[in-house]
């Protein structure tokens, strides 16, 4: 095989891509947090909804990672 | 009555599981398990009127109508039993047929034990579904990854049976798999090695997920029913903790859902327990989390979309369920853009449950990783010197992992909350209002 093929390029590629969208969702994951614990230091009262929320918006932030996470499975097969 | 539910239930699971092995296996061996499942059937239907006719408590208890049911629908049926044995179908499937209804009945009395008449029918829907669906996914087949990983990490693992519980796996010379710690399977697979296998390690083998899944389902209904046994005033230890986590799951998701929403808490709630429990299985030695396998959690996340769209059917009315589709227009523009909204909305119900399980999956195959990963690099640490065990350099990342079994299941229940939430109608609190508030003024 030479040198540019399929395989190589997965194989750079793939770490990469898990990479890039942690870099995302952490941002994502960050700004959440950030947001929440604000809100909670602003109205402990209300702790228990802000938490429930945010919760769900971390879920679904740190879904994107996991996504990239999948593809890197099903696709490093191919690596051979 | 205990009986005739569980006849009920069982001719219900037979229609399900004879269509499926209709579609996915062959027509003869549906054949031989419909006609299995149906003759115990009537067996157990045979026996329970006998024993009505002949119990002590009926004012309609008839000696002489049982003697001549046993006298001529006995033959009969024992007759047809034997023909059946003789007919030449799949004995294997014939007498899983059978051995249906004693199942549904063990599932239903275990079902029973559990701790609250309010979680007992959820419970039971959750525990009937897993058995149901889980086995469904896994005859699907599909090339998924964590198979293939078990696969090579088994192969991996045949070299150094004899160390300790540590092993090192994945190493560079094998084909891309993920290193996975070993678990009771792979262990009884590498005695065998070299030799060949025993069928039924195939098969268990195979049914892998599906065996550990069951596992964790046991572990529960064990834990709970014990704990529910001793309903002391006082409660001892067990109870109390237990009653501790079922009070706090139930409150926590009780306000989630709103008032509105309490017939769904116990789902969801055995939902949570199940996942969690299925999500620690990965840390324990000798056990594997059955939810690093994307049959599992795809086949949870079907049941939430199965349930989730009844819901919304059997609360809002198919019209109204339509009419949530569309977003709820209401005016002439609302309606031009429910043309757009509706196919969004159907794509966007579709890809719930597929989000939903690619997020557990994913979650618990990296975690499961991360501990191999680690366990890995221990072993090698002190491979030098030749010691049986690794450094326990996993230790920090069990302690990560157990927090992230738990958010991870607290997430799929709490997601599936949402969406049960989102399905229900929108101006239930309005009526409340309007509804408690007249009431209140009465009763003060």
């Amino acid at each position: 095989m030479g040198f540019p093929n399929f395989a190589t390029a997965l194989a750079y590629s793939l770490p990469l891509g898990i990479g890039l969208a942690a870099i995302g969702s952490g941002i994502g994951l960050g700004l959440t947090g950030k947001g929440g614990l604000e809100a909670m230091g602003r109205q402990p009262e209300a702790a228990a909804k802000i938490q429930t929320a945010m919760i769900l918006g971390l879920a679904f932030s740190e879904a994107l990672t996991i996504y990239a996470f999948v593809t890197m499975f099903i696709l490093s097969g191919k690596i051979s | 009555m205990v009986l005739v539910g569980s006849l009920r239930a069982t001719l219900v699971v037979t229609v399900v599981l004879g269509l499926a092995l209709a579609a996915f296996v062959d027509s003869g061996k549906a054949l031989a398990f419909v006609a299995g499942s149906a003759w115990s059937l009537l067996n157990f239907a045979l026996w329970g009127t006998l024993v009505r006719q002949l119990s002590w408590r009926g004012h309609d208890g008839n000696p002489l109508r049982a003697a001549l049911l046993a006298l001529v629908k006995g033959p009969l049926l024992y007759g047809a039993g034997f023909a059946l044995l003789k007919a030449g179908l799949s004995p294997a499937f014939l007498v899983a047929g059978f051995a249906l209804v004693f199942l549904v009945v063990t599932l239903r009395a275990l079902g029973q034990w559990l701790i609250h008449p309010d979680w007992r029918r959820g419970a039971t829907v959750v525990v009937l579904a897993l058995v149901l669906l889980t086995p469904q996914a896994a005859l699907a087949k599909e090339p998924v990854p964590p198979k293939t990983t078990t696969h090579e990490a088994a192969e991996g693992h045949a070299e150094d049976v004899h160390a300790d519980d540590a092993e090192h796996k994945g190493g560079g010379h094998e084909k891309s798999g993920a290193p996975e710690l070993p678990n009771i399977v792979t262990y009884l697979e590498a005695m065998y090695e070299g030799k060949p296998m025993p069928a039924w390690l195939h098969v268990v083998k195979e049914w892998e997920n599906v065996l550990f899944a069951m596992l964790a389902a046991v572990i529960l209904i064990a834990l709970f029913g014990s704990a529910a046994k001793a309903k002391a005033l006082v409660p001892g230890p067990a109870q109390n903790a237990a009653e501790a986590l079922l009070g706090g799951i139930h409150d926590f998701f009780l306000g989630v859902l709103g008032p509105s929403g309490k017939p769904y808490v116990p789902f969801v709630g055995s939902l949570m327990l199940y996942i969690v429990t299925m999500n620690w299985m990965g840390m324990v030695p000798f056990l594997k989390s059955p939810s690093t396998s994307l049959n599992t959690t795809f086949a949870l996340a079907v049941c939430v979309f199965v349930y989730v769209q009844y819901i919304g059917i059997t609360r809002n009315g198919l019209a109204g369920y339509l009419y949530h589709f569309a977003g709820q227009p209401k005016d002439a523009i609302g309606w031009g853009s429910a043309i757009l909204l509706f196919p969004l909305e159907v794509m966007g119900e579709f890809i719930k449950p597929i989000s939903l399980s690619c997020r557990l999956f994913g979650n618990i195959l990296g975690e499961d990783i991360l501990l191999a990963v680690f366990v890995g690099l221990g072993v090698t640490t002190l491979s030098f010197v030749h010691s049986p065990i690794g450094l326990p350099l996993q230790l920090p990342f069990l302690v990560l992992s157990g927090l992230f079994g738990l958010v991870q299941g607290l997430v799929f229940a709490l997601l599936t909350t949402v969406y049960i939430v989102m399905m229900l109608p929108h101006d239930d609190h309005h009526d409340e209002a309007h509804a408690s508030a007249p009431h209140a003024a009465a009763h003060h």
